[in-house]
């Protein structure tokens, strides 16, 4: 599902109910290809808690194309995610980024 | 003192903010304080929807239909789902202890299961034989009787859940928003195929008082605790107090994703 905001931001929203495991949201607002912001929702657990914020933290800003690396770069090998996994986020990500409309040029 | 030695605080209606005010607080002061393990029990006044701490409150809970209702939703400094904490519908209870108990252990989902079997022995001496589904939940069959959620402080662990004794699918699904509002119904019905209650398995209600002493012999059995009736310390009320104007009765909390 996707929706404007007046800046011509797009967001996008995405939805995933990992098997045997938990469900993972994503909300991305995207404005020409690069993630303005990101929020990762769900009845996971993470440890440290802190954790999904950082990961939030470290892919604003980004092209959408770089999505996926800089996710897997931003975990570091201690932490503990229950509930999915890495593949499953990065699975979902990519499947809400292709949402994206097609750019047209500014009227 | 004893590392067996285990505060037992039975609460029966708390308000909402305060119960997670008062697990934080005696997570957090555990052991600046030297206080012993400590098992609550305790209920809801009023009645509350808890969210996890990584879940969106507008994606998880009808926040119209809980006003409508005088029910509190807050967030939880726990991970995990969102749960309907009915008054006469359930028990729940929290039990803080250092990662460093002989019963417990660095490895989480290990941690999980030890502080679980403490549940699934309660629930044996009401009648209900039940299992450890990994991650977090205990079942009847294959039916959810037990949801549980961890946090981890310094050197302390908190693990907090609900027992279920009595279960109002349609109620819950006017609070708790379903992914899909067309499978509500098919979901309700889902729903009473794999949730149980204490109620159910047993063809009546069990007094809380009876549910929360089998549970209590069950944590004592299971994790070697002597328990002692107990009340939180003036530190941890005082904590407890500060936690609730600042976290849970703020919407800058409760709404923070």
């Amino acid at each position: 599902m996707q929706m404007k905001d007046g800046t011509g931001a797009v967001e996008l929203k995405g939805i995933h109910k990992v098997t045997n495991g938990k469900l993972i949201r994503c909300k991305i607002m995207v404005d020409d290809d690069v993630i303005k912001n990101i929020t990762i929702t769900g009845d996971f657990f993470v440890y440290p808690e802190n954790l999904i914020e950082k990961i939030e933290a470290s892919l604003k800003n980004i092209s959408i194309n770089s999505i996926i690396d800089q996710l897997q770069k931003s975990i570091p090998a201690d932490a503990l995610i229950v509930g999915f996994s890495v593949d499953d986020l990065c699975r979902l990500l990519t499947t809400t980024l292709n949402k994206t409309p097609p750019s047209h040029p500014s009227s | 003192m004893s590392s067996r030695r285990t505060r037992l605080i039975i609460m029966d209606g708390v308000d909402p903010a305060l119960n997670m005010a008062y697990d934080e607080a005696c997570v957090e002061l555990k052991d600046s304080l030297d206080l012993p393990t400590t098992l609550r029990f305790y209920r809801w006044d009023p009645c509350a929807v808890t969210i996890g701490y990584f879940q969106g409150l507008d994606e998880e809970v009808d926040t119209r239909a809980c006003d409508e209702r005088s029910i509190k939703y807050i967030r939880r400094l726990t991970g995990g789902g969102a749960v309907y904490h009915d008054y006469n519908g359930e028990v729940t209870y929290s039990l803080v202890i250092s990662r460093a108990h002989p019963l417990m252990s660095d490895n989480i989902r290990e941690s999980y299961r030890s502080i679980c079997s403490s549940l699934i022995s309660g629930l044996s001496r009401l009648g209900i034989t039940s299992a450890f589904r990994p991650i977090n939940d205990i079942v009847v069959g294959h039916k959810k009787i037990s949801g549980n959620a961890q946090t981890r402080r310094k050197k302390e662990i908190l693990q907090h859940g609900t027992i279920l004794c009595d279960v109002n699918p349609t109620l819950m699904f006017t609070l708790l928003k379903v992914p899909d509002e067309k499978l509500k119904d098919k979901i309700i019905k889902k729903v009473e195929q794999s949730v149980t209650s204490i109620k159910q398995e047993l063809g009546s209600v069990v007094d809380h008082k009876k549910v929360i002493e089998s549970l209590a012999q069950g944590f004592a059995e299971k994790l070697n605790l002597d328990l002692y009736p107990a009340d939180f310390t003036d530190e941890e009320k005082e904590l407890a107090l500060k936690l609730i104007e600042q976290k849970y009765a703020d919407e800058r909390w409760n709404r923070r994703r």
